[in-house]
């Protein structure tokens, strides 16, 4: 397990290498030297030069390359054309994103799979159409269109104070009474709301598998979802973060729950077909046979089976939501991570873009090597055998 | 025949599969006895409704299957009248199943000692875990594989550990019948002959009866008391294993008989059936064995032989049996 | 056809072949799969050879080494040419392979899988002719519609633009003899052609192969895990045990005097369609695995029941003549 847990590691590593180098001299290829943001027409000769010695982009382009990694090794991701430097400036946006990425990403996976059970134990008829139908619009659906619509809904609803949609800008979101002299700075409370809400997801699954060894009986999701917010409240109102943390809830709650409409379909649509499979399958007459109630049949043996390929193509997937986020965020001007990257691509900030890449690419490597472990947990047919996944069987 | 009240009695069963296209006549008017602590074994090509009968037996049936008609009796009780709970409480309790494939038949994400224990609680649930465990290294034990292999999952074993364990499972409740589909298979020779001589060896022990499930004549005339033969829907022929073999009365049973080539005795030439089996949305009316019956008749074509007792607890159904010129 | 009678039709040296096991891009297997090792037999001309033996001994690799369909890593396969010499075509390539096609053919197992489910069954079968090209069309199509007829589809026009899915398995599985004998081939290697099918109609297919074959002067290597199936096709039946062949003689003194420990055991496990006849059982310990880099021993030695230091301590047995053309690879018989 360590071996291939290693293995994994190192071919992550080396596969972000291969992608930050790829994206440095893409990316320096195309920067600032004449008709772009930094370099005006009305600059003489003279100024040009001093800006590009400013800059740092006179120097020759493998020096650059060999600074650049040299200083990002050492955490240091340089200074932006406009002279902030580049990690705070991201750090401060890294909560953003997962908040809305990581949050989204958990409850699109749940009701996915949950549709796509029911759906495919149902079999042809009004309830799978339906579903199926929405599913296939919402994932479909374009996004900026989708985030309009649903920003409209909920901004009446919420009571939301938000800066208009359209435009480059992309600035503080968060207004009113709280957040004048707040205990918290909003981004703050944000990490703190990820890790309780991740933190507790996590310690109930793990529950849940002790408990299902020890006693073989499992929560049922309900209790599970219970539980789940139990702790978090709890753990909130214990800290007194509890307003905060819901105001911060409420200005989130239009990308997630725009991100989630966009990104559940998937998920259904595969755990159907899945599903459908699954419950073809042998075994599952074994179930039958051993006398079994059929919802032991379709939550024990049919959907547990069937969660295999789902998983594994949301491991597949994870670069194209992240790509879908940045979309969303730079709609809705949610300032995460990748509204900020998108910017910075239009300012020719190539600074800020590269250490936007080296974020989303050490992002997606972690869930990626989360992921397959809990794939591999998952799924027993996966062997570490000399450190190389085999499905055997 | 049957002194003792047999163990499994089937009547008159008759059941369907709805398709687009229309009714299909998998199970038409079969009845038979299996008495207490015997083998009954049923062959028949695939097509001929010996699988759709074993799953009846359970009630395990498709959505577009329908049990038209017929009861099943075991051990007194017709199990086509029970409720949802108490057919979950019957199965595997009184009849248990050793599937065809034995790679499918295990949930591959689940430990096979899980799996047997899931049946355990579900119907000897008051066993505790270490009491389960014990159970099951028994059983691992009777059907020949290492107890400590329960805790691995169904990849890591070989096709033939893979059948014991399914076997291992089917005897988990002590259920009163055991029905065997297509048991070996998937599996080689050599493994096909240790798995059932273990199974023949565990049901004597146990005093269990057993239903096998075979397209393979072979198989069936090793390990059953009685044989039924099966084609397009009906029992053509049901009778003891000797008898069967010495006096086949049934057209078909003497030419699948003789189609089948062994290692042993003179070699003979292979009877080559005319055609193929009917398609059961449109059977033949009458014998349904007519089209491809070199005994046919005019009456044959029109009226359905019925399924009669020629003495010795042979049933037949034929209008020319083949008895006389046989012997 | 040219007949010589001294000559078989095709001879197998040495044959070997192994397959990799986990190397990949940029890096070399370590170790191999001996899937067949070491073969050496004859067919002679318009002779049949059963091969037999359980899954994964190397009886299916076998066949398709014969057909090259798969390349050999080591050895000779000489088959009779056109002038009645053998020819060695182990490594042919390009288009002397091609005259070689038209002489050996292979009908597969699942007649669901092997026949193109988008082509008509005169496209199927008529392939063959194109390839090489033979005939006009005209004359093409009367061969086909004559084959087909052979064959037992009749009436062919009935048969000849339908496609694959419309015929039922024991249909199918004519259409692939039929596709195997339309350009006259001298040897046919056929896998396990009726295992798929059920026993009425199992019969007829084994039959019809058995007469044509009689009848165009083909030979044939008939691959089955089934003994009895053998018994009625073959003259001749080999053994095969983890890609070594380790018994080899006519079909009736191999079934009523076998001598490799193996194929004892085989027989003795093959169940018997009557219930009057009781069969003795040997049992050998232990089962099948894959001749991942087998040590070099007799393969059979951690099964056998007759093994001792002298089997441990020696190289994989030869085939020898234990009289009457009774070939067997045991130190102890």
């Amino acid at each position: 397990m360590l071996h291939y847990l290693l293995r994994r590691a190192v071919s992550g590593l080396i596969a972000l290498f291969l992608f930050l180098t790829l994206m440095f001299f893409v990316s320096e290829s195309v920067a600032p030297t004449d008709f772009t943001t930094q370099f005006s027409l009305l600059m003489t000769e003279e100024q040009r030069a001093a800006l590009a010695r400013d800059l740092g982009i006179d120097r020759p382009l493998w020096q650059r390359y060999f600074d650049w990694f040299g200083s990002l090794v050492r955490g240091d991701l340089g200074f932006s054309y406009y002279g902030f430097p580049v990690a705070e400036h991201l750090w401060g946006l890294i909560p953003y994103t997962l908040l809305v990425f990581l949050i989204g990403t958990m409850i699109a996976f749940q009701i996915g799979r949950w549709m796509g059970k029911v759906a495919a134990w149902r079999g042809p008829g009004l309830v799978n159409t339906l579903s199926s139908i929405s599913a296939i619009m919402l994932y479909t659906a374009f996004p900026p269109f989708l985030a309009f619509l649903v920003s409209r809904v909920m901004e009446r609803r919420l009571d939301l104070k938000r800066p208009a949609l359209g435009g480059r800008a992309v600035g503080n979101v968060f207004f009113g009474e709280l957040w004048r002299s707040p205990r918290w700075e909003p981004e703050t409370v944000m990490s703190w709301v990820l890790l309780t809400v991740v933190g507790y997801s996590v310690l109930i699954m793990v529950l849940n598998e002790l408990l299902a060894r020890r006693v073989r009986r499992r929560m049922p999701t309900l209790v599970q979802a219970a539980a789940l917010i139990a702790l978090v409240s709890g753990t909130w109102y214990a800290t007194g973060l509890w307003p905060y943390a819901l105001e911060v809830l409420k200005v989130a709650s239009i990308p997630i729950v725009t991100f989630v409409l966009l990104s559940f379909g998937e998920t259904m649509l595969i755990m159907r077909t899945s599903m459908s499979d699954t419950l073809r399958e042998d075994f599952i007459t074994t179930a039958e046979a051993k006398g079994l109630p059929s919802r032991a049949i379709r939550d024990r043996h049919a959907a547990r089976t069937a969660l295999l390929p789902v998983f594994s193509r949301l491991v597949v997937s994870l670069p194209y939501l992240l790509t879908g986020l940045v979309i969303l965020e730079d709609t809705l001007k949610w300032p995460g991570l990748s509204a900020s990257l998108f910017n910075a691509l239009y300012q020719q900030d190539i600074p800020v873009v590269m250490g936007g890449l080296v974020l989303v690419g050490v992002l997606s490597a972690i869930t990626r090597l989360l992921l397959d472990v809990m794939y591999a947990y998952l799924d027993p047919r996966i062997r570490y055998d000399s450190g190389k996944l085999r499905r055997a069987g | 025949m049957a002194e003792a009240t047999p163990i499994l009695s089937v009547q008159d069963l008759v059941m369907h599969y709805t398709t687009r296209k229309g009714d299909v006549s998998a199970v038409d008017g079969v009845s038979f006895d299996l008495e207490n602590g015997k083998s009954l074994g049923l062959v028949g090509e695939s097509g001929c409704g010996k699988t759709s009968i074993a799953f009846s037996l359970m009630k395990l049936l498709p959505d577009n299957a329908k049990i038209k008609g017929g009861s099943i009796y075991v051990g007194g009780t017709d199990i086509l009248q029970l409720s949802h709970d108490e057919l979950l409480k019957f199965r595997w309790q009184r009849i248990a199943m050793v599937f065809q494939a034995a790679m499918n038949a295990l949930n591959p994400v689940y430990t096979v000692g899980d799996q047997i224990i899931e049946a355990l609680d579900l119907h000897w649930g008051d066993l505790s875990r270490e009491q389960s465990r014990e159970r099951i290294g028994q059983l691992f034990e009777m059907v020949g594989l290492d107890p400590k292999l329960m805790d691995r999952y169904p990849h890591e074993f070989s096709g033939g550990m893979r059948q014991r364990a399914v076997i291992a499972m089917a005897l988990s409740c002590n259920p009163d019948i055991i029905i065997a589909d297509e048991p070996t298979t998937a599996l080689d020779v050599i493994v096909q002959d240790r798995i059932l001589r273990e199974l023949k060896k565990i049901q004597e022990k146990l005093g269990m009866s057993m239903i096998y499930i075979s397209h393979d004549i072979a198989v069936i005339a090793e390990v059953s008391d009685r044989i039924g033969v099966m084609y397009a829907g009906r029992m053509a022929e049901l009778a003891d294993g000797v008898d069967i073999f010495e006096h086949p009365l049934h057209p078909y049973t003497y030419a699948l008989m003789r189609a089948f080539p062994s290692i042993k005795g003179e070699k003979h030439e292979l009877v080559t059936l005319p055609g193929e089996p009917p398609d059961l949305l449109f059977p033949p009316p009458g014998c349904r064995f007519h089209p491809r019956c070199p005994r046919a008749t005019d009456v044959c074509k029109q009226e359905q032989p019925p399924f009669a007792d020629n003495g010795r607890g042979h049933f037949v159904a034929c209008w020319h049996p083949m008895e006389a010129n046989h012997e | 056809m040219s007949n010589n009678n001294d000559k078989p039709l095709l001879r197998v040296q040495g044959l070997k072949k192994y397959f990799p096991v986990g190397g990949g891009f940029l890096r070399q297997a370590r170790s191999f799969i001996h899937a067949v090792d070491d073969l050496e037999f004859d067919i002679p001309m318009g002779g049949s050879l059963g091969l037999v033996g359980e899954s994964g001994c190397g009886k299916t690799t076998t066949g398709k080494l014969l057909v090259r369909l798969h390349e050999p890593t080591d050895g000779q396969i000489f088959i009779q040419n056109e002038q009645g010499e053998l020819e060695d075509i182990a490594h042919r390539k390009g288009e002397s392979m091609k005259t070689f096609r038209r002489r050996v053919q292979m009908i597969f197992q699942d007649p669901y899988e092997s026949l193109n489910p988008r082509r008509t069954i005169y496209d199927t079968v008529a392939e063959p002719l194109v390839v090489q090209g033979i005939g006009t069309i005209v004359e093409r199509e009367e061969r086909v519609a004559a084959l087909l007829e052979r064959v037992g589809l009749t009436p062919a026009t009935s048969f000849m633009f339908r496609f694959p899915h419309e015929l039922s398995g024991g249909q199918r599985q004519r259409v692939a003899i039929a596709r195997a004998l339309i350009i006259d081939p001298v040897f046919i290697a056929a896998d396990e052609p009726t295992s798929m099918l059920d026993v009425s109609i199992r019969t007829g297919v084994m039959n019809l192969m058995m007469e044509l074959a009689g009848e165009m002067g083909v030979s044939y290597l008939y691959i089955t895990h089934d003994l009895a199936v053998a018994r009625y096709m073959c003259e001749r039946i080999a053994v095969m045990y983890l890609g070594k062949m380790v018994e080899r003689a006519s079909t009736e003194e191999l079934l009523a005097n076998p001598l490799h420990p193996y194929t004892r055991a085989l027989i003795s496990a093959v169940p018997v369609p009557d219930p009057r006849i009781s069969r003795q059982a040997i049992d050998i310990k232990g089962g099948v695995s894959a001749p991942i880099d087998p040590p070099p021993i007799c393969r059979f030695f951690a099964r056998c029941p007759l093994g001792d230091d002298f089997c441990e301590n020696n190289p994989h047995p030869p085939m020898e003549d234990k009289g009457g053309g009774h070939y067997v690879a045991c130190y102890k018989v």
